[in-house]
């Protein structure tokens, strides 16, 4: 799902750069020194999730994990994720230097949404914190898919036929996703349920 | 005036029976005429040319689908070798975590020299 170097255009590349910039410096005005460790545990488990590739059809797809980092960190996880990929980006050359920004976008913007969708809409019963952590799993990655989507498409006719292939490569994804989430918040709710409060 | 004519008798004899037996001969080592089928028998050159063409197309074609694999099998040898190693995948965690200790370590002197 990485963007690679020389695919956006200059305006779309610097643009989505200064917005990812700005979000970051919010998330960290909002840093608390005893959410390091939390940060620290879903940055790796996004850097882990984000490098295991599973090949699908012409393309490969990976776990991006929105849900349940957007859960646990709330509007933090952009800072998380930001950060991930710019391990990823320096260490793997994972994704363009170029498109660090528009990347952070893709994968920062569903994972705080997944986070919001899940505060606003959990209840108090197990079985609805794992229906709703599902569903904003699943959403936070057909919402990264169909911004991966329109940043291609901005990007040119060349890549609107992959824009529409990566789209529907997603939507298995999106289905592992939910039910990755569900799993994971519901056993979180059961043994830290501390950890699903949100932060900031 | 006999001896002549027993001489020339003779030489008439010999030159007959001489190209009766070198005719013959001739005739037996002619090359087997072309009639056994596995060689096409060319009227115009233009039948010859378009058989060549169909051929060298089809040994093109062939030559073109073994590119092709070679150059998949060439991609997938290259993401083969730039996939992550799981070495690199505990480094990376590793820096994470060693980012997390910076941050504590600086929080605490600020927490230090806020008692001082």
């Amino acid at each position: 799902m990485h963007i690679a170097d020389g695919v956006l255009p200059p305006a779309v590349a610097v643009g989505t750069a200064v917005v990812s910039a700005g979000i970051v410096l919010f998330s960290i005005r909002r840093l608390h020194y005893e959410d390091y460790p939390r940060i620290a545990v879903m940055t790796a488990a996004f850097f882990v999730a984000s490098l295991i590739h599973v090949p699908l059809g012409p393309t490969s797809v990976h776990l991006l994990l929105p849900g349940l980092v957007g859960i646990v960190l709330g509007p933090l996880s952009f800072l998380a994720i930001a950060l991930g990929l710019v391990l990823q980006c320096f260490l793997f050359q994972f994704g363009g230097v170029t498109a660090l920004g528009a990347n952070a976008l893709m994968m920062g913007l569903p994972a705080m949404l997944a986070g919001y969708i899940f505060r606003a809409l959990s209840g108090k019963h197990i079985g609805r914190i794992a229906l709703v952590a599902g569903v904003a799993g699943a959403a936070g990655v057909v919402i990264a898919a169909l911004i991966l989507a329109i940043l291609l498409a901005i990007s040119g006719e060349v890549f609107w036929g992959v824009a529409k292939v990566a789209v529907l490569a997603h939507i298995p994804v999106a289905i592992v996703e939910g039910g990755v989430s569900a799993f994971a918040v519901s056993f979180l709710y059961r043994v830290k349920p501390e950890l699903l409060k949100g932060m900031a | 005036m006999k001896v002549e004519k027993t001489f020339f008798c003779l030489f008439f004899l010999l030159t007959c029976i001489l190209s009766v037996s070198f005719g013959a001969y001739g005739e037996e080592n002619v090359p087997p005429s072309s009639s056994s089928g596995s060689e096409k028998v060319y009227q115009d050159g233009k039948s010859l040319c378009n058989d060549l063409s169909a051929e060298l197309q089809k040994q093109n074609e062939e030559l073109h689908r073994e590119i092709r694999q070679l150059k998949r099998e060439i991609l997938m040898l290259r993401q083969e070798i730039t996939r992550p190693d799981v070495r690199d995948i505990i480094g990376g965690i590793g820096f994470v975590f060693g980012l997390c200790g910076v941050g504590f370590y600086f929080h605490t002197r600020w927490i230090l020299r806020r008692k001082e």
